[in-house]
């Protein structure tokens, strides 16, 4: 008797207890709100299973199994867009943080507060530019005519009617160098948030006990930047095989001599879907990266927490 | 006792709340959008309300609400409505809405006019009689009717505008060489490039032939079953662009010597300089007279300064013209499945495809406002608020997507001195070839994948072959059959001999 | 105790320059950083140069050079038709920073009261409300059911509430806050207010609030700048013009022009193609870039103070 009803009273109160009343109250209005925007939505998924029909609608149309996914693995190029997909954004992710945090570190030292705020605000202007924009201004380096990358070869003495957007080989480098410079202000934006609520009497302590600047980047600065870094990098392997649509098409000009380099998972998803139009193949391509990008961030996550606890999500 | 007079004072209650519903049932007006793939316009507003004046006028109940929106992400939008079950009234649909006929149909966007209530039948009566059996058979999709197809240039009416002001000073002959391709062009071109460059050094740098790079139909007269795809092809009867093939076998473009020859001759016209490598954003180099020809469709009648008053523009078309089915579906209107009043809705499209004084309105506003008529009884803008073009308050001319353009009334600097620009339309609507499959188009069900992967292939490689930007004939050839190779190895064969099991089928039930 | 605690004031009260004498870097450091800053910073303005350039540069300028930092021919066509849509760009300006501002007020409130439980350690529902949320970061229905549900059962399609509300959260940004609470705000400083005892909204406010102000304010920049460039939710969902905000018309505006010019030739006269010969592209694109970027570096500075390092502001007191 006390055995049964005791260990239900206790599991009870500490589940509910008096003091997280207002927790429960503080959590509610973005707990009704993801119910309402964000769980709620997700009937839509059914679309990825079905053959859809505009006049039956989602409650009607007939479910067709996984015919909707065949498509993303009929395709001689299911590998390569895979692998370009996975490698961009790891790239990404590594080359992106590391700048970041470099930049972050070398801003929060410099001397003069003026020019590092001026300097903040101009990194952060590339992230307000459309890719359509940089696209305009990628032109206007690489055209074949106009180019300025082209005028300068020719005015070194070289022919320079190169077509740079059928080159292959520069086009993984330039990638990852245009998106590092579009997403790298908004980073370092990031970490010199983190960096600023830093207890300034770490730094006295250690400066009494003699350490450099480097000692203290390296001791006091990097390990409270370590959590938010880890927490970045686990919710990026979330998104791994989701490529940036517009960095892959506006910037290539959609180019089809380097597909082989530049053509990931959304690319090929857009051009194959162009003439069949079929909502249900693109929400089925939707949730395939979902899920597959779902069971990485968990692994990644799993990962983490092996090697530091404290800095792993769950 | 009082539980009867609750019920019947609940009853009582139940028929007065009916009454006004009866009462006003024949009142209220059937709301009805209406989505057009043009841009917005400053009067859009007064002309809309114009036009609810005139269908009321003309004894149709309904109240229209013009929408109006253009590029890639508006008919994005416009999808997602469609799917998700929205009332979208009247669509247009076709190559400038980008709502492509068939997928649509396909997918249940809009409401069969041939059904159960024979909306056509019965409120289209003038509208069905604008088209033969043979175009309504085009027109059905899984046995069923969705749009009405614009009557306008309802086939592949192609031609070369040319500046005749060059011609006449170069003396080149324009109308003595077979005309049937743009690849019929190249000695032509050649000529014109010797001439001009020797009479205007300075212009040496300047196109002889603007932009020309779609295989289909400048390039190769062929029956097509995809839509923007031609690895499923089949040649044109009286035509024949193919060596070796019938009209009845569907075969894959790509892998034709044809094909080849026009790349390895389109790269080295690039090369010449008689085609830019790139034309985007050069839009101006068109006007400054050093152009020498461009690719006209659906022009059947040629104003004398198309490119501007440095020089007189004329043109002469192919030798020979078709059709097929999918022309008719580059332009129309369809009625959205989802519509709370078809019938109306209905209605108002027999009206546009009948009616000269609506199909008017609509493509140029209001009498007295945006145009008028002259002291010769001649219609014009000049002093109305389309006087200025680029300023224009309320113009659309053509308006594809929205109906009948023979019956519209437009100004002579436009269809020309007695409308002879329509007249010589339907002149060849009636004369041009028929394909020999009209009336049938391709379901992509059984081959869905290997459509998308060989879609995604061919985007891949065309724009480098159709646009010349290749090095040389030799890595033309190495490209071609690396498309080649590819296209076979993601299932074009499947693809084709889908296309023509499905034909045969068509050909058995008819 | 009393040591650090004086040490504490006197710092606070001679601010930058004993902090710089305490702990600043070598001149020389300060120099090699300093340099490569700014030639990193050129990075990022060369381009929005370009950008800036081009949008006064002719079409007949594009049409022969290209895109270039010196163009032929210069003009005003690009602004001068936006100007003459003065009106409508004038209401967009308004109902985008309306929209804008309010938007990130509403969801700052909201996302920070959820970062604050689930930041809390000792709660037993932590772990679920963070999966909660953490789900719909990588799950979504997919453009049409939400538009089903924004239109048809919630009643937002052509409101100013399509802006504010299905926007309130974004799981990734509460994450960031959580990462924010609890990096910089130690157990000690919960337990204290316990054992005063007050209660979590007590807390919330009065200790954790002020602390993190760096982590609400790059938030709120974020929130601000994602806002503010957002055209896609008005394309979608917005009829009347008074609701439209500034990038989505900007948006509308190039798609007209693009049309127009794309079917000139049948568009109209010769007369008519004279003129939309010159009817603004590019520079147009470019200009409107332009006018959609300045007010955000306006508002920057704003945010700026509270996340720049170095200073005492925003460091923890014991």
């Amino acid at each position: 008797m006390s055995a049964t009803s005791g260990a239900i009273g206790r599991k009870k109160k500490r589940f509910f207890r008096r003091e997280d009343l207002a927790l429960y109250i503080m959590a509610l209005p973005t707990v009704i709100f993801l119910l309402m925007f964000c769980y709620a939505p997700m009937f839509g998924l059914i679309m990825a299973f079905q053959d859809f029909n505009a006049t039956k609608g989602i409650f009607g149309s007939p479910l067709v199994g996984l015919k909707n996914f065949q498509y993303l693995f009929a395709t001689t190029d299911a590998w390569i867009i895979t692998r370009n997909t996975v490698c961009y954004n790891l790239v990404f992710m590594a080359v992106n943080t590391l700048i970041a945090v470099i930049m972050a570190l070398m801003l929060s030292e410099l001397t003069s507060r003026k020019l590092a705020k001026t300097l903040q605000t101009i990194y952060m202007l590339p992230y307000f530019l459309s890719w359509t924009v940089v696209a305009i201004v990628v032109t206007a380096f690489l055209d074949r005519e106009y180019g300025i990358v082209n005028k300068i070869i020719q005015a070194v003495g070289g022919k320079g009617k190169t077509d740079w957007y059928k080159q292959k080989d520069i086009w993984p480098p330039l990638l990852v160098f245009i998106h590092a410079w579009k997403g790298v202000g908004y980073n370092t934006v990031l970490y010199l948030a983190v960096i600023s609520g830093i207890s300034q009497d770490y730094y006295e302590a250690a400066v009494l006990d003699g350490a450099t600047k480097f000692q203290q980047a390296r001791y006091i600065t990097l390990p409270h930047l370590r959590f938010v870094i880890s927490i970045s990098l686990i919710m990026s392997m979330g998104s791994i095989f989701r490529g940036d649509f517009g960095l892959f098409y506006s910037v290539t000009k959609n180019s089809g001599r380097i597909y082989a380099v530049t053509d990931v998972i959304d690319t090929y998803i857009y051009r194959g879907l162009i003439t069949l139009g079929n909502v249900g193949m693109s929400t089925a391509a939707g949730l395939y990266q979902s899920v597959v990008g779902f069971l990485v961030l968990l692994g990644a996550n799993w990962v983490v927490s092996k090697i530091d606890p404290d800095s792993a999500m769950f | 006792m009082t539980r009867k007079m609750v019920t019947l004072f609940l009853a009582l209650a139940l028929v007065l709340t009916m009454v006004p519903a009866v009462v006003n049932a024949d009142a209220a007006p059937a709301q009805i959008p209406w989505f057009i793939g043009v841009s917005e316009s400053a009067d859009q507003g007064i002309v809309n309300d114009a036009i609810n004046a005139y269908l009321k006028e003309k004894g149709i109940n309904a109240e229209v609400t013009l929408n109006f929106g253009s590029g890639d992400e508006y008919w994005g939008q416009i999808v997602t409505r469609i799917n998700s079950g929205e009332d979208l009234g009247i669509i247009g649909f076709g190559s400038q809405t980008k709502l492509d006929y068939v997928v649509r149909s396909q997918s249940g966007a809009y409401y069969p006019l041939d059904g159960d209530d024979a909306l056509l039948d019965t409120y289209g009566e003038g509208t069905k009689a604008l088209f033969d059996d043979g175009v309504w058979d085009a027109m059905k999709i899984n046995g069923h009717i969705y749009g009405i197809p614009t009557l306008k240039d309802n086939g592949f009416y192609i031609s070369l505008i040319y500046n005749d002001t060059m011609a006449q000073e170069l003396d080149i002959d324009i109308d003595g060489f077979k005309f049937e391709s743009f690849r019929d062009i190249e000695d032509l071109a050649y000529e014109v490039k010797e001439k001009r460059d020797a009479a205007h050094p300075d212009w040496a740098e300047y196109p002889v032939l603007w932009n020309v790079e779609a295989v289909h139909p400048y390039n190769f007269a062929v029956e097509n079953f995809l839509n923007g795809s031609f690895f499923a092809v089949c040649n044109v009867p009286g035509i024949d662009t193919i060596a070796g093939y019938d009209d009845e076998t569907v075969f894959n473009i790509y892998e034709t010597p044809e094909f080849l020859e026009y790349a390895i001759q389109k790269q080295k016209m690039v090369e010449d300089g008689i085609y830019l490598y790139d034309y985007t954003d050069k839009r101006e180099q068109q006007y400054t007279g050093a152009v020498f020809g461009w690719v006209g469709w659906g022009y059947t009648y040629m104003e004398e300064h198309m490119y501007g008053d440095n020089f007189v523009t004329k043109m002469r078309m192919f030798d020979k013209t078709w059709t097929d089915t999918n022309n008719f579906f580059s332009a129309g209107t369809a009625i959205s499945a989802n519509c709370a009043t078809p019938d109306v809705a209905m209605q108002i499209l027999e009206l546009v495809n009948t009616d000269a004084d609506f199909a008017t309105m609509m493509r140029f506003g209001i009498e007295g406002e945006h145009w008028t008529y002259d002291a010769d009884g001649k219609m014009t803008f000049d002093g109305t608020k389309n006087a200025i073009a680029g300023e224009r308050a309320y113009y659309y001319w053509y308006m594809a997507p929205v109906g009948n353009l023979t019956i519209v009334n437009a100004p002579e600097t436009l269809t020309g001195p007695d409308s002879i620009m329509l007249k010589n339309m339907m002149a060849l609507n009636d004369s041009c070839i028929k394909a020999q499959h009209l009336g049938f188009s391709f379901d992509t069900a059984p081959v869905t994948n290997q459509v998308a992967a060989c879609t995604s292939v061919e985007l891949e490689y065309k724009n480098d072959l159709n646009r010349g930007q290749l090095a040389d004939a030799d890595e033309v050839a190495d490209i071609v059959s690396e498309f080649v190779d590819k296209l076979n190895a993601n299932g074009v064969a499947d693809v084709i001999a889908e296309v023509q099991s499905q034909i045969e089928a068509w050909k058995a039930a008819k | 105790m009393a040591n650090i605690e004086s040490r504490d004031a006197a710092i606070a009260n001679d601010r930058v320059v004993s902090k710089n004498r305490f702990n600043s870097l070598s001149p020389a450091w300060n120099a090699v950083f300093s340099i490569i800053l700014i030639l990193v910073s050129l990075f990022a303005l060369v381009p929005m140069l370009l950008v800036f350039i081009v949008s006064f540069s002719s079409e007949a300028s594009i049409s022969y050079n290209g895109f270039s930092f010196f163009p032929s021919e210069w003009t005003l066509a690009g602004y001068g038709y936006l100007g003459k849509m003065g009106d409508q760009v004038l209401n967009s300006y308004i109902i985008t920073i309306v929209h804008s501002v309010f938007g990130t007020l509403c969801c700052l409130s909201v996302m920070s009261l959820y970062a604050y439980v689930i930041a809390q350690r000792n709660f037993p529902a932590r772990r679920f409300f963070t999966w909660f949320l953490f789900f719909t970061m990588l799950f979504g229905g997919g453009m049409v059911p939400s538009y089903m549900l924004n239109a048809n059962v919630y009643h937002l399609r052509d409101s100013f509430w399509i802006f504010i509300i299905p926007s309130l959260v974004s799981a990734y940004h509460v994450i960031i806050l959580r990462t924010f609470i609890i990096s910089t705000i130690p157990e000690t400083l919960f337990e204290a207010g316990k054992i005063d005892g007050a209660g979590h909204f007590r807390i919330f406010i009065q200790i954790v609030l002020p602390l993190f102000k760096a982590g609400i304010a790059t938030i709120g920049l974020f929130q601000l700048v994602g806002r503010w460039n957002d055209w896609f939710t008005a394309y979608l969902y917005i009829d009347s013009s008074r609701l439209v905000p500034l990038q989505t018309l900007l948006q509308k505006i190039q798609n007209n022009i693009d049309f127009l010019k794309n079917n000139a030739e049948i568009a109209g006269t010769p007369e008519g193609l004279n003129m939309l010969r010159n009817l603004p592209t590019q520079n147009l694109r470019m200009a409107c870039t332009v006018i959609v970027v300045l007010p955000i570096l306006c508002a920057y500075p704003f945010f700026q103070r509270y996340f720049v390092s170095g200073l005492t502001i925003g460091s923890v007191k014991e």
